[in-house]
Order: C-alpha cells, then sequence, then structure tokens
C-alpha cells in the first residue's frame, strides 16, 4: 500500500472533473481544462496578466466557432489596455475583480456566468468564449458565437409558387429568429432543452400560449425530457421518442422546412419542435388531412385552391390504388372493361410471360429504384440514370416483350400522381401500402382491395396524434371543419381553428376580444 | 412474436389459399364479343364471335377482326363449355355485348336457353337481345360489316342509331327480355335481323320484330307494326321520323321529326269488359317537304299535326292487331291490368291469353309542331 501511496497523486479523469464546479485557483483551472480538451486540437486557451496589481486570466474557446474579432475587440482589448482608463480608486486587491470586468470593462451583448464544468464546456461547444480569472471559481461566458452557415435558402423539398420562400437551416438561433420575426407576440413561448448526453443538443419547443393547450404543451416536454440519449442530430430522433404509436406506417407528427407553415400550424394551436443542426421543424400533433395540404393552399386564391386540393386528393387516390385496381380488373373483373379497350389490352399483353400481378410488380420496383437513384445521385449522373431508365423500362422492356404497354402506363401515371402528394412522409406511406393493395388485388382481385382498405382504414381510426384522433375532421366527423378538408375555406368565411382538445381561444378573427397577445 | 403478427400471418396465408384460383390473364382467354345460340338437331349449337385482340394502329393485315367459334351441346352450358374442346383460350363470355337467338330456337322454347342465362353470371345480362331473322345466328356474327370491326358490336350500335333516326325498333336489354318472359300479362319482343346480298357478300339488315308468346315465337311485326309498338310502349321516346302525305294540292310528302313523346296506358274496366286508354302527346319539328306547296302557314299547322297524330294512331293500331292476331300480349295490358285492378286481374288473369285478342282500344293521340329550323317558308321556286 505504502507503495501506491508513494506515487505521485493521479490525476482526476475528465468524467469525474465534469460534474465539479470550476476551481478558483487557475492553475488548477488550467490543468483542469487540459485533462478535459487533452487530444483536442481545436481548442485555444489563451492565458494572459491584466490590470494593476497584475491579475491572471485565461480565455477558452474553439477555433471556427467563434467570431475572433469580436473577442478581441470587445474582451481582449478593454481587459488588456483599456483598463487603465477605467477609474479605479483605491487598492484593487481587495475589490471583486470578476464583477468590475463583469460590469465594467468587457463589452459583449451576451455575458453570463457559469459555476461547473458541465455547463462551461456546453457553452463553449457552442460557440461561446469563457473567461476565467484568478481567484474565482467562475467562469463568464460571452455569446461570441459565430460560424459558417448555409444561408436562408428556398427549401428543396416543399416547393411553393406563391407564399414566402425562405427556409429554415442548421443553425437553431436563425430558425428561431425567423419564427420570431413573423410572430412578435409575447405569447409566443419559446422554450430550449438540452438533449443528448454527448451532443448537447439545444432543442427547443415553441408554441403559442394561449392558444395551444396547456395540458398538451405539458404533455410534449414531459415526453422529451424523457429522452436519454447519447446524440439528438435530426428531429427524427426526438419524433420516433415522443409520438403516440410507433408501430404504425402512419406519421403522427409533420416535417417541415418552412417557417411559414410552422407558423401557420402555431396559429392553429400546434406545438414545434426544432433542433439544433438540423433544418427539419416537427409539428405536432399532425393528422392526415395536414399531409394533403400544402401551405400554398392559402397563399393562393380560394377557388383554384380548392380546386387543386380536389386534384390532389384525387392523385392521392390514384397513387395509392391504380396499379392494383389495373390488375384485379384485368385479373378478375373483365366485364368492367368496355370491350375495345380490353382488346387493346389484350392485344399489348400477347406474348408477355409473366402474369400481371409479377409484371406490375416488376415495374413498380423499377421505378421505386429509379426514383430512390434519382434523390441521391450526383447531379453529373443524373441525366444518364434518367435516360436509361426511361428508355430501359419504357421502352426497351416492352419491345423484349417483358411487360405490356398498358402497365407502363399505369405505372407511370402512379409515378406522376405519387408525385403531387406535397408531403414527402405521407408519400412514403403511399408507396409502401400501395404494394400491400397490389398483392391483396392479385390474390383477390377488388375483394381483396377492399380488405386491405377496411383494414388500414381501421388502423387510421384507431390512430391518434397527441390525443388528437388521426382522421379529425373526418372522423369523428366535424361538419363545421370539414370544409376546409375537401376545398379551402376562404379566409373570410374562416373564422375559427380547428379545435383541438382544451383549446382555449378558438376565436380566429373580429369579434373585438384580445386574440391572445 | 407477437399477437397482432401472428394474425397479420394467418391472414396472409388465408390470402394465399382462397385467392388465386381465379385469375384469368388476358393472354390465356378469348373475348367473346357477341353470342349465338340456336337449335339444330335437337342440341344447342352456341356460336361465340372471338375478337381477336389487336393494336390500334396495327393492321392486323388479311386476318379478320374475329373468329366465330361453334360447339354444340345438350344444354346452354354444355354447348359454352365445349367450346374448349376446339378453342385453346378461356372465352370471356362476361364481355358479350349481343345475344343473338335463333328462329329455329325461338319457335320451339326459350326454356331451353332462359335459366342457364339467368344463372350464369358471367352472362352480361345488359346484353342485346336480337333474333336472326331465317338465318343461323352463327352466319349473323360471322358477317363482316363496313366500319365496324365486329358485327356484335356493330348490331347494337345500329339499333340505337335507328331509333335515334327512324324511330322504328326499340333496344332490348337481356334482362328486360327475360322479365318480361318470366312475368304474367307480358310477352318479350326483340329487334329481328336479318342477312341481305350487297356488293361486299352478305350484309346485316334489321328487319321487323320478333314476337314471343309466351316461351315461343309467335311471329314478326313488320317496320310499320313495330313503329306502332314503339308509340304503344308507355314512358318517353325521343328521335324518330314521320313521313307523311302532303296535305293539300300536289303530290309530295311532308317529313316530320319528332323530338319528344309520351306515352299513357290505362285501363279502363266498364261493366267487366277492358278498354286500354292510350294517351299519346308528341312534340314535332316540321323537317322537309318534297312538293312546292306554301304549307307552312298558321292556319296549315293544326291539320299538319292532326294528319300526324292520324299517322301515329294507324301505326299503333296495326301494330294492336298484328298482337291480337298472334295472340301475344307484348304490351304488357295484363300487367296493367293486374296492377290497376288487381281483383279484375284476378278474375281474367287466367285467361288473359283468349281475352287479349278481344281487349278494345281507345287511342287518343295529340301531336304539337314545334320549330321549322330557322327557315320558315320553303323555296319558292321560280
Amino acid at each position: 500500500m505504502r507503495y501506491i501511496k508513494n506515487k505521485p497523486e493521479s490525476k482526476p479523469s475528465p468524467q469525474e472533473v465534469i460534474h465539479t464546479d470550476i476551481p478558483a485557483s487557475l492553475d488548477e483551472i488550467r490543468s483542469q481544462l487540459d485533462t478535459l480538451y487533452q487530444f483536442c486540437s481545436d481548442i485555444v486557451i489563451r492565458e494572459f496578466v491584466f490590470g494593476n496589481p497584475e491579475t491572471r486570466g485565461l480565455m477558452v474557446y474553439f477555433d471556427g466557432l467563434v467570431n475572433k474579432d469580436e473577442i478581441e475587440n470587445n474582451i481582449l482589448r478593454p481587459l488588456l489596455l483599456d483598463i487603465d482608463m477605467l477609474d479605479v480608486k483605491g487598492d484593487l486587491t481587495h475589490r471583486d475583480i470578476i464583477n468590475d470586468v463583469k460590469t465594467r470593462i468587457i463589452s459583449p451583448a451576451e455575458l453570463k456566468g457559469v459555476k461547473t464544468w458541465d455547463e462551461l464546456i456546453r457553452r463553449i461547444g457552442s460557440g461561446d468564449c469563457a473567461l476565467l480569472i484568478d481567484g474565482y471559481g467562475e467562469g463568464l461566458v460571452a455569446g461570441t458565437r459565430s460560424w459558417q452557415s448555409r444561408g436562408i435558402e428556398s427549401p428543396d423539398n416543399e416547393v411553393v409558387i406563391f407564399g414566402p420562400k425562405e427556409g429554415f437551416n442548421e443553425t437553431l438561433r436563425f430558425n428561431t429568429a425567423q419564427l420570431r420575426r413573423r410572430i412578435k407576440s409575447s405569447n409566443f413561448k419559446i422554450e430550449s432543452f438540452v438533449l443528448g448526453r454527448i451532443t448537447k443538443t439545444d432543442v427547443i419547443i415553441c408554441y403559442i400560449k394561449n392558444i395551444a393547450p396547456d395540458s398538451m404543451v405539458e404533455e410534449v416536454k414531459k415526453r422529451v425530457n424523457g429522452i436519454d440519449i447519447d446524440g439528438i442530430l435530426d428531429t427524427n430522433y426526438i419524433k420516433e421518442f415522443i409520438i403516440d404509436d410507433n408501430k404504425t406506417l402512419f406519421s403522427q407528427v409533420m416535417h417541415t422546412e418552412r417557417p411559414d407553415r410552422v407558423c401557420g400550424q402555431l396559429l392553429e394551436g400546434k406545438i414545434c419542435i426544432l433542433v439544433d443542426g438540423s433544418p427539419m421543424a416537427l409539428v405536432l400533433p399532425s393528422t392526415f388531412t395536414d399531409y394533403i395540404t400544402t401551405p400554398d393552399d392559402y397563399y393562393t386564391y380560394y377557388i383554384p385552391a380548392s380546386l387543386l386540393r380536389l386534384l390532389r386528393f384525387t392523385a392521392f387516390w390514384m397513387s395509392l390504388l391504380l396499379p392494383s385496381l389495373y390488375v384485379a380488373v384485368i385479373t378478375y373483373h373483365h366485364e368492367m372493361i368496355p370491350t375495345a379497350l380490353l382488346l387493346t389490352i389484350a392485344a399489348s399483353r400477347e406474348g408477355v410471360p409473366f402474369p400481371s400481378f409479377v409484371e406490375a410488380l416488376l415495374l413498380e420496383a423499377m421505378f421505386e429504384m429509379l426514383r430512390e437513384a434519382g434523390l441521391r445521385l450526383p447531379r453529373a449522373v443524373g441525366p444518364a440514370v434518367s435516360i436509361v431508365g426511361a428508355l430501359i423500362i419504357g421502352d426497351a422492356a416492352v419491345r423484349a416483350g417483358l411487360v405490356s404497354t398498358p402497365m407502363v402506363v399505369v405505372v407511370a401515371a402512379t409515378g406522376i400522381a405519387s408525385f403531387v402528394t406535397p408531403s414527402y412522409n405521407a408519400s412514403l406511406v403511399v408507396r409502401i401500402l400501395r404494394f400491400g393493395f397490389l398483392f391483396a388485388s392479385a390474390v383477390l382481385g377488388f375483394l381483396g382491395i377492399m380488405i386491405v382498405l377496411v383494414i388500414v382504414l381501421l388502423k387510421m381510426v384507431s390512430l391518434s396524434s397527441f390525443g388528437v384522433p388521426y382522421l379529425a375532421p373526418l372522423a369523428p366527423l366535424n361538419l363545421a371543419q370539414i370544409s376546409d378538408i375537401m376545398v379551402r375555406r376562404p379566409w373570410f368565411v374562416n373564422r375559427s381553428r380547428p379545435y383541438l382538445e382544451g383549446m382555449r381561444n378558438q376565436q380566429r378573427q373580429g369579434n373585438g376580444k384580445d386574440e391572445g397577445g | 412474436m407477437s399477437k397482432e403478427s401472428i394474425i397479420l400471418l394467418l391472414f396472409i396465408m388465408v390470402l394465399f389459399i382462397i385467392g388465386g384460383c381465379q385469375t384469368q390473364e388476358l393472354n390465356e382467354s378469348g373475348v367473346v364479343a357477341g353470342l349465338g345460340i340456336d337449335l339444330e338437331e335437337e342440341e344447342l349449337q352456341v356460336s361465340m364471335q372471338m375478337a381477336r385482340p389487336a393494336l390500334p394502329g396495327q393492321s392486323s393485315g388479311s386476318e379478320p377482326a374475329f373468329e366465330v367459334v361453334s360447339a354444340k351441346g345438350r344444354s346452354l352450358s354444355e354447348g359454352l363449355r365445349k367450346i374448349t374442346l376446339l378453342f385453346p383460350r378461356n372465352p370471356l363470355v362476361a364481355q358479350a355485348n349481343l345475344l343473338v337467338i335463333g328462329e329455329e330456337l325461338a319457335k320451339t322454347d326459350l326454356a331451353l336457353i332462359a335459366d342457364s342465362i339467368l344463372r350464369n353470371p358471367s352472362i352480361r345480362k345488359n346484353a342485346v337481345v336480337v333474333v336472326a331473322r331465317e338465318v343461323s345466328p352463327k352466319d349473323v356474327l360471322n358477317t363482316q360489316v363496313a366500319m365496324e370491326s365486329l358485327s356484335a358490336t356493330a348490331i347494337p350500335r345500329m339499333l340505337r342509331n335507328q331509333e335515334r333516326q327512324m324511330g322504328i325498333y326499340q333496344e332490348v336489354s337481356l334482362e328486360e327480355f327475360l322479365n318480361k318472359l318470366a312475368r304474367p300479362g307480358v310477352d318479350p319482343t326483340a329487334p329481328a335481323v336479318t342477312l341481305i346480298d350487297s356488293i361486299n357478300g352478305k350484309a346485316i339488315r334489321l328487319e321487323g320484330t320478333a314476337v314471343f308468346k309466351g316461351r315461343e315465337m309467335a311471329g314478326y311485326l313488320d317496320s310499320r307494326e313495330s313503329r306502332g309498338l314503339r308509340f304503344l310502349n308507355p314512358g318517353r321516346i325521343q328521335g324518330g321520323l314521320i313521313n307523311i302525305p302532303a296535305p293539300f294540292e300536289g303530290p309530295g310528302r311532308v317529313g316530320i321529326e319528332i323530338i319528344r313523346s309520351q306515352t299513357k296506358v290505362e285501363a279502363a274496366n266498364t261493366d267487366g269488359q277492358i278498354v286500354m286508354r292510350i294517351t299519346y302527346i308528341g312534340e314535332g319539328n316540321y323537317y322537309e317537304q318534297t312538293g312546292e306547296a306554301d304549307i307552312l302557314r298558321l292556319e296549315n299547322i293544326p291539320v299538319l299535326e292532326s294528319i300526324c297524330a292520324e299517322q301515329i294512331k294507324s301505326d299503333m293500331q296495326a301494330c294492336i292487331k298484328q298482337a291480337q292476331k298472334l295472340k301475344s300480349d307484348i304490351f304488357g295490358w295484363g300487367n296493367i291490368v293486374y296492377s290497376q285492378h288487381p281483383a279484375v286481374w284476378a278474375e281474367l288473369g287466367p285467361d288473359w291469353e283468349e281475352i287479349f285478342p278481344g281487349v278494345k282500344t281507345e287511342i287518343k293521340v295529340e301531336f304539337e309542331l314545334r320549330r321549322t329550323y330557322v327557315t320558315d317558308q320553303s323555296l319558292h321556286y321560280q
């Protein structure tokens, strides 16, 4: 035992250090910093001496995350040079140096004292710089975040013709700023959380108080706080933790990259979750009808918007059912096709070696592959793939007698219809279900389609998203709200918000009352 | 494995077990465009007009667009199934839009086929029924029609067009036909087709209406009587042409087009004597004259109207006369008596066959001229 005791005192491990408070002595601070940030080449630790009598100080930040100009001009320069101009009476030794520094000397707009390593590590990790002064167990953290970020661009996945074109980007603050710029009310709350043991990701939950039901806000907060994971890199990490039913295809939370869409949903009492580092916002609760509507509907004059919405409904059903209906009709229910059309289909099917179902499956699978390939292709290869795809699937396969022309038409029409569905999430569901329907139609014809349709409907009816029935307002039926589903209700009659359980303020316009901020 | 996934698995297995046995791929089946049935040597001869699948724009060359396959059987379903002995593909009878009944079969007994047709879910009940007059259904189906690739689609189309243009025959669907066959107090009819000689060999022509008495065919109506039958049918009709002699000086004819008309038939019971009251209200347009008289004067219009009414009435009477001669209640008067005077029907019903030929009628025709197609006066030949 002696032998061990005589060894130089072993340093505490970084894990132990993290949970301790910042020590007072600068030497100790320095040595703990060195322990913590061993092998971190991007850390910058600068020691200096300032004031009279001389006081030792230390500055720590991550290179690349901070604005160096700001640190030089607002922190180091006042400390090292301008401190002499400070009218200091008497002996500095007895003064509270850190307080002076904080209140009189350095000038960053955002400044906060931290006492624990845990907090300090998180702050400098997000681009702040920390100032530590000998003799005080407190670090001053100045907001000097500045890094290269993608600009505010129009989101590629949710294109609108009219209306705002800004999208979120990967920096949380820019995103909240975009929201705040649109909703100036003090009732617009942005609550912050830190999730991820290692990543320490900033996560915010925002909602409009008095519109969003309090119980729902509490529930969301509770669920988000319950997440314990090493890292959060995208909003989807959170989504999978907090949804009601995680054994279903149907997405109960909406993803969007558009601040205007988020604001529209917030005004309907929804809650939005944003994650630092991801441009995708989660909006919840979200119901089925959200997938068929687009923000464009509300930016376009209501008559064309309503007709487009009907078109979208048609396309939705088409993209879901067309291949299976076709297969059912030509393998079971021939009597439903007019003779002339049947003869044409029969003629093109002459010599096709596969049953219609296999043919449809083949083409659908090929189309899905082509689509998936197109998503992740480098731009230069894109045209090549589409040429090969179009030629092979469209023409050569027909000429080779592998598939029939009407089937190509059906699959192509389905493909086009599936692109009409505005939400990528919804079209994913449709794409998967389409194969289920195809399978059922091959086995049982229309009866099979009906059976699967009933199963899908039952599942959808039984789902709920944060207490809101998934098919609301279609089931349970709400006649007052259904008019904004099939068509786009003009703004001048759109007087109330879609009802959410617990919503206190459902009035949308013009009854003289204060709208809650 | 959770309960749900086991249920799902079972469901998929059930799908596999019960399904798939009825699939009928198109390239393994033949499309039957028209069906013909006749009686030949005590056996039913079933003929199918198989349409040859053809892509539009791809001319099949010298091959005809169809092929007629026929087989004989002791019953209809046997005949239908015996086709498979000489044809490699499964016939899709559900596509048949035309049913041609042979004269021989019609004159013998419709019961030979009616039950099978009614039961067979593949036979389209909205198919058009025609009777092949003096020719065999096989020949009718085997005839090339000008401009139309299949006679089975041509005949329903001809029926529809002539009704709008000429107003002689009315299309009869299989459902209606079977219905009338089964119901008391009404006998079925069906338009008849025959083959005539033309430059390109044989051609199809609509020729008369076959009148059935119960399950057997009793005779034909000619085109004038068929026209009368159409007027006598309760309900609305549209289209048709009336050709009347010029009412005033000189020779020539006047053509009147019927726009729409409505017929009401009521049974009046006066002292146990049934009198059918037929009210016809029609509207027509003045279409043409072949003479040069100045017909279109205000005072002449009632005259024209009454001549038209006379013409319509005489067509009706001709038809009634023929039907009564054939003892076949094709107008469904018995049915009308039954629904309007059930008590009387209970008494007369069993002997309706004997009573019908003596039923008196009161026909009232109102006809109105509406338009003269922009031109008011005919040409004055100078």
